[in-house]
């Protein structure tokens, strides 16, 4: 009768894991054919397009698909769900901005390493087990080595692979180990189980584990989506390596880190024992106003608009790790007016559309012939043939700093108002702090910001501005600036999914017989 | 008992009433440079079909008659829907309003033709007639304000609308600041009305059921109504907030005409006619409306006996008559309640016919005298104006309430009133006293100066204005050249006005006469004068459970007002028909009195020197403690993060991978044992 179901459960999970496997699938095929073929860079991209529509089209024929919870290693959830359609979205703006990248050579490696990524982060938008959760973040990494080490090979671009890779190992590590612990506490590999038996009246097997497993997922994570005190690699390669890697690195990662710390951290601990969820709040809580101040604070005295963006994003990681904390304080509360998970689903689709847009932006521009590297040399760009960039960057900017009615400031909107609705279970007053931070940190945010407006509409030009990169490049960064007016005028069409996501990463039922079975005989292993 | 009824057609399009004057102005606005010298018809339209529909509505007026047209504002626990009311009260100012609109609006295509901004002129007539008739029809006190907010815009814009003269910019700003400090009270008055409102529901027939059944304290209702005549008092033009009128003839005469004379500032006195259901059961209250009212009166007749512009004449008799209609309000105590606001709004539809045709016959003699205003540079001007002398003398005699015009019965009704509550009053007996003297004496006033500017204005030897004219202002050549540059008004001084203005002259006094021969006419058959606009009133929300007394015409009133009138006409005609040297001699036995006459009893110089010279104190305070103090701290405060920023957190960022490496362990190492501690520190 085990058999039966568990065969069941494997075979419902790779149903569900179709749209990850379309990805793999056609990325290792254009990696195996590439030395044997010659086609043009344009070609393969062409190619990765419809693999990325392949991959939507498994993608709804899986909707509604599910499987055993407690059983099974992927899930597809609403959370899942949603995310991954995000994740393939965003692959498409991606494509268009990178179809001019890399040479003819390397083109197939190049786009089949981005197709990886983008299935490594759908894989951990699904994970419902440690060991998968590791292999879909591995799967991000290994690609991004190969991209940042392939494209061009120059002494700088080198220095920012070389910087990425020692570090991330280090992360990778802290992370193995964290889960290490976070199996030893439990006995457990299946999150949703995990989840489960911690919000049983009984104590975990050993909390003590537990809180060392925290800090060092968290740790491990903090990495992906370049918090303090994992941030420090961000500047050094961004600026190092090309703009449209930059772009890669400064979203999906980040995408990654915060669904997997959903999977992994929120989901499971929220529920725990009031001590350790108390630590973990805690935790979050430092690792949130650290980043957001020390991104802010030191993306003021920047010239280099990459390393710029790179606090920028720094401080973006800050203001997710406020929905974090949020999640964690609310625990179970899923019916809370604004919950956590809300918050960091409708951050990332805001964030994902401005931070895309204003790397784009920097993708197209040439100012005398060379790649744009400095904010002054944005200036006057509202005033020259031009303008429709400008506008484009001046939206996604605006909406980075959150100015109504923009997506972003929905999405900061969502953020803090989670903090401020965990209140309503927590006595402390530790939340409003954090969101009090929270909002007095997107004010020198603006500065920064909009000092690049200014400068675009009221300073003299500095040059001849050329755009470059044809209509993929235009179109990507247009359905970026569009879409952050548009979602953010009808903000409902992001806000409900992002609901529903919330409500099914907290979601646990009631296991079934054979369920509990299974997860008793393995939590009773040695 | 409501919820039986079933809105009829033009209940349920009455919104079409603002819509309309709205389009038309949006239309003008859009296509002014299109329409050029035509963008008056758009608003005429827009009038016209607001009238039709008001006159619809007059048939179903009803007095549960509402209907909500969409939900407007919903945020938490305040619910606001646009919904109109469509009783008594609200169809007959709609009517009033539509009709002097129009007229007006069909005046001042004469009277504006050739200025420059001649479009922009009629869409904010268009606004403003949406602005009003929205007033009143909304059914909630904040929709009310919306609109009421939104009629003082209107008029600051009109006011100022020659804006390149300092003296209109400044009239402008004075009107809209003192009606601010009326606002104030209004918004309080809602805020609190909020708070203790059933279900936070501020819709009228709420409010009005939970004031009349207890649920609202006795003092709130007090608090409540002081705060709404407060509103009132700067809308309506009152003591002490009556100021900015006068100055407000600084706008185009039409303007004058139709919005500081006939419509917008009467809303203060629909405002609390139409909260009558509440404020009438703060007697306290009422008595102060009374003699805030019966004060203003006598202050602005006053005022208007010694004044040398006409238009200035005529806003100080705006403002004395609406203190007739408060006095009538504040009247409305105990059983007597009910005719106190019917005489109320009886004086505030007559008054708005027969004071729109004195303004725009001011207009008509102003347009004539190429833009000069002031007495003294033209007499006689009865033989070259025969329309405009004839029109204005029936304006005057209803203003003097000559008998049988319609001001004389309006007046009437006001002065029964004033003698029910006398009597009907429990304790404030001896106020309705005075009121009801003073009163008489106004009445007096108001004919004696209605008479002087009538006769200096169109008896006596023939003279127009000229330069060399010694009453002339010496450099006003160029000061008043709006007349001629931005005005455009070319033609020959001292001829009659063309058909387009004259002929609303003269519906307006047919009117001003035919309201008079209506009320003489069913007096026999109603058994009252004002009987048949009673009838009409009494299906208003609210007004049948005020009390009904018994009504009889006073032939004592009558018959002592008539005699006042006549008297105060008949002085003036003994003064001013002729040049003579009575008028010197007067001015000479009474030099005091005529110079405080003359100088308003020094009331603007008075809060000139009190509450602005605070203001602009503290104004100035405020202004060094924002230049020096915040905008200080701010910069330096912006300077932190920055210099935190560069000393500190841009060295750790130094390249080196190790350093990376190492550092981020070590913080991990101090999280993992700042949280053990924090473990270990609970128990």
């Amino acid at each position: 009768m085990q058999t039966s179901f568990f065969y069941d459960a494997t075979v419902g999970t790779l149903a569900i894991l179709a749209p990850e496997l379309v990805l793999i699938l056609s990325a290792i095929a254009m990696m195996t054919l590439s030395p044997f073929v010659n086609l043009s860079r344009r070609l393969w991209c062409r190619v990765s397009v419809w693999s990325i529509l392949a991959s939507s089209a498994a993608l709804f024929w899986a909707w509604g698909r599910s499987t055993d919870l407690y059983a099974s290693a992927a899930i597809n959830d609403a959370l899942a769900l949603w995310s991954q359609l995000l994740i393939l979205g965003s692959g498409l703006l991606v494509l268009g901005l990178a179809h001019e990248e890399p040479s003819d050579e390397r083109a197939a490696e190049f786009f089949g390493s981005l197709l990886l990524m983008n299935a490594g982060a759908m894989l951990v938008a699904s994970a419902n087990d440690v060991v998968f959760l590791f292999v879909g973040l591995e799967l991000v990494s290994i690609p991004t080595y190969l991209v940042l080490y392939l494209t061009r090979r120059t002494p700088t671009t080198q220095e920012a692979a070389t910087k990425y890779f020692y570090l991330s190992i280090l992360a990778s590590g802290l992370l193995l180990y964290g889960l290490a612990f976070l199996y030893g506490s439990t006995g457990l590999s299946n999150l949703k189980a995990m989840a489960y038996l911690s919000s049983r009246p009984v104590n975990l097997p050993n909390v003590h584990l537990a809180l060392i497993a925290i800090v060092f997922v968290m740790a491990g994570l903090c990495f992906r989506v370049a918090a303090v005190p994992l941030h420090f690699y961000a500047p050094d390669v961004y600026q190092g390596s090309p703009t449209i890697i930059a772009a890669v690195l400064s979203w999906l990662p980040k995408a990654v880190g915060f669904l997997a710390m959903i999977r992994v951290i929120t989901s499971v601990f929220s529920q725990a024992s009031t001590e350790l969820t108390e630590q973990a709040t805690v935790l979050a809580w430092i690792i949130a106003a650290a980043t957001m101040i020390l991104g802010n604070f030191v993306a003021l005295l920047q010239e280099n608009l990459k390393r710029l963006l790179a606090y920028s994003s720094i401080a973006h990681a800050g203001y997710l790790m406020v929905g974090v904390t949020a999640a964690l304080a609310l625990g179970s509360h899923g019916s809370a007016l604004y919950h956590g998970v809300e918050g960091i689903f409708f951050y990332l689709v805001a964030y994902a559309l401005m931070t895309l847009g204003a790397f784009g932006v920097i993708i197209m521009l040439r100012i005398d012939g060379r790649p744009v590297e400095t904010v002054r040399q944005l200036s006057g760009l509202g005033w020259t043939k031009a303008w429709p960039v400008a506008l484009a960057m001046a939206v996604c900017l605006l909406s980075l700093s959150g100015i109504p009615p923009l997506l972003g400031f929905w999405g900061k909107f969502e953020v803090f108002a989670s903090a401020l609705s965990a209140l309503n279970f927590d006595d402390s007053t530790s939340l409003l702090v954090l969101a009090i931070l929270g909002v007095l940190n997107s004010a020198i945010g603006a500065y920064y910001y909009l000092r690049i407006v200014v400068l675009m509409y009221l300073a003299p030009s500095e040059g001849e501005f050329e755009i470059r990169g044809g209509w993929p490049v235009a179109s990507s960064v247009g359905a970026c600036a569009v879409l952050t007016v548009l979602l953010g005028l009808f903000w409902g069409v992001v806000a409900a999914p992002a609901r529903e996501a919330a409500h099914a990463a907290v979601y646990l039922p009631e296991p079934s017989k054979i369920a509990v079975e299974t997860v008793e005989t393995a939590s009773t292993m040695p | 008992m409501e919820s039986a009824y079933e809105p009829g057609f033009f209940v349920r399009n009455a919104w079409l009433i603002p819509f309309f004057p709205l389009l038309g102005a949006l239309v003008t606005a859009v296509g002014a440079r299109r329409l050029r010298g035509l963008a008056h018809l758009p608003v005429w339209a827009g009038i016209g079909l607001a009238f039709l529909v008001s006159l619809g509505t007059l048939a179903s007026a009803d007095h549960a008659a509402k209907y909500t047209v969409f939900e407007w504002l919903s945020a938490g626990n305040l619910e606001v829907p646009f919904q109109v009311r469509v009783d008594g009260l609200s169809t007959m100012m709609l009517s009033m309003v539509t009709f002097v609109s129009g007229l007006v609006a069909i005046f001042a295509a004469g009277y504006m033709h050739g200025d420059p901004s001649y479009p922009r002129f009629f869409a904010l007539i268009g606004l403003f007639v949406a602005s009003m008739t929205g007033l009143v029809l909304s059914n909630n006190y904040l929709l009310t304000y919306v609109f009421w907010e939104g009629v003082g815009a209107c008029s600051y814009l009109l006011i100022g609308f020659w804006y390149a003269r300092p003296s209109a910019a400044a009239a402008a700003m004075k009107a809209f600041l003192v009606n601010r400090v009326g606002d104030f009270g209004f918004a309080i008055a809602i805020f609190w009305l909020w708070s203790i409102a059933p279900g936070h529901d501020l819709s009228y027939d709420s409010i009005f059921a939970a004031a009349e059944s207890g649920s609202i304290p006795t003092s709130a209702i007090a608090g409540i109504s002081l705060l709404l005549f407060w509103g009132a008092t700067a809308k309506s033009a009152q003591i002490p907030l009556y100021t900015w009128l006068p100055d407000a003839m600084e706008g185009p005469t039409p303007v004058s005409a139709l919005i500081h004379a006939a419509t917008m500032v009467t809303a203060g006195v629909y405002l609390l006619a139409r909260s009558m259901p509440m404020v009438a059961m703060a007697p306290g209250v009422q008595a102060v409306i009374a003699a805030t009212g019966c004060a203003t009166a006598l202050l602005a007749a006053a005022i208007a006996l010694t004044q040398n512009d006409l238009k200035r004449v005529m806003a100080y008799s705006t403002v004395s008559q609406l203190g007739y209609m408060f006095m009538a309000l504040g009247s409305g105590v105990g059983d007597v309640a009910q005719l106190a606001v019917v005489a109320a709004m009886f004086h505030l539809f007559t008054h708005a016919f027969f004071k729109a045709l004195l303004f725009l016959a001011s207009g008509s003699v102003m347009h004539a005298m190429g833009d000069v205003i002031d007495m003294r540079r033209f007499r006689g001007l009865r033989h070259r104006l025969p329309i405009t002398y004839l029109t204005f003398a029936v304006g005057a005699l209803a203003l003097a309430a000559f008998p049988p015009l319609s001001g004389f019965f309006s007046k009437d009704e006001v002065l029964g009133a004033i003698s029910g509550a006398i009597h009907a009053s429990e304790s404030y007996s001896w106020v309705y006293q005075i009121v009801y003297w003073t009163a008489l004496v106004t009445a007096f006033m108001t004919a004696f100066y209605t008479g002087r500017a009538f006769f200096l204005t169109f008896h006596g030897p023939e003279k127009l204005p000229s330069p060399n004219d010694p009453e002339a202002p010496p450099v006003d050549a160029h000061a008043h050249g709006h007349a001629d540059d931005a005005h455009g008004h070319h033609h020959e001084i001292g001829h009659e006005s063309p058909p387009v203005m004259a002929i609303p002259l003269m519906i307006l006094a047919g009117c001003t006469v035919l309201i008079g021969l209506i009320c003489l006419v069913a007096w026999p058959i109603t058994g009252g004068p004002a009987e048949w606009f009673a009838g009409h009133l009494e299906k208003t929300l609210g007004f049948e459970a005020l009390g009904h007394g018994e009504h009889g015409f006073s032939w004592f009133t009558a018959t002592l007002g008539t005699l006042l009138g006549v008297g105060g006409i008949a002085l003036a005609y003994v003064m001013y028909a002729e040049p003579g040297p009575l008028p010197a001699r007067m001015k000479e036995r009474f030099g005091a009195l005529y110079r405080a006459s003359l100088g308003k009893f020094y009331v603007d110089e008075f809060y000139d020197a009190t509450v602005v010279a605070i203001v602009r104190i503290s104004a100035s305070i405020s202004d060094f403690v924002d230049t020096y103090v915040v905008d200080r701290l701010i910069t330096g405060i912006a300077l932190i993060p920055r210099a935190i920023g560069r000393a500190r957190l841009a060295l750790y960022q130094n390249g080196l991978i190790q350093f990376y490496a190492a550092s981020s362990a070590l913080c991990v190492a101090f999280l993992l044992l700042f949280l053990v501690l924090l473990g270990l520190q609970r128990p």
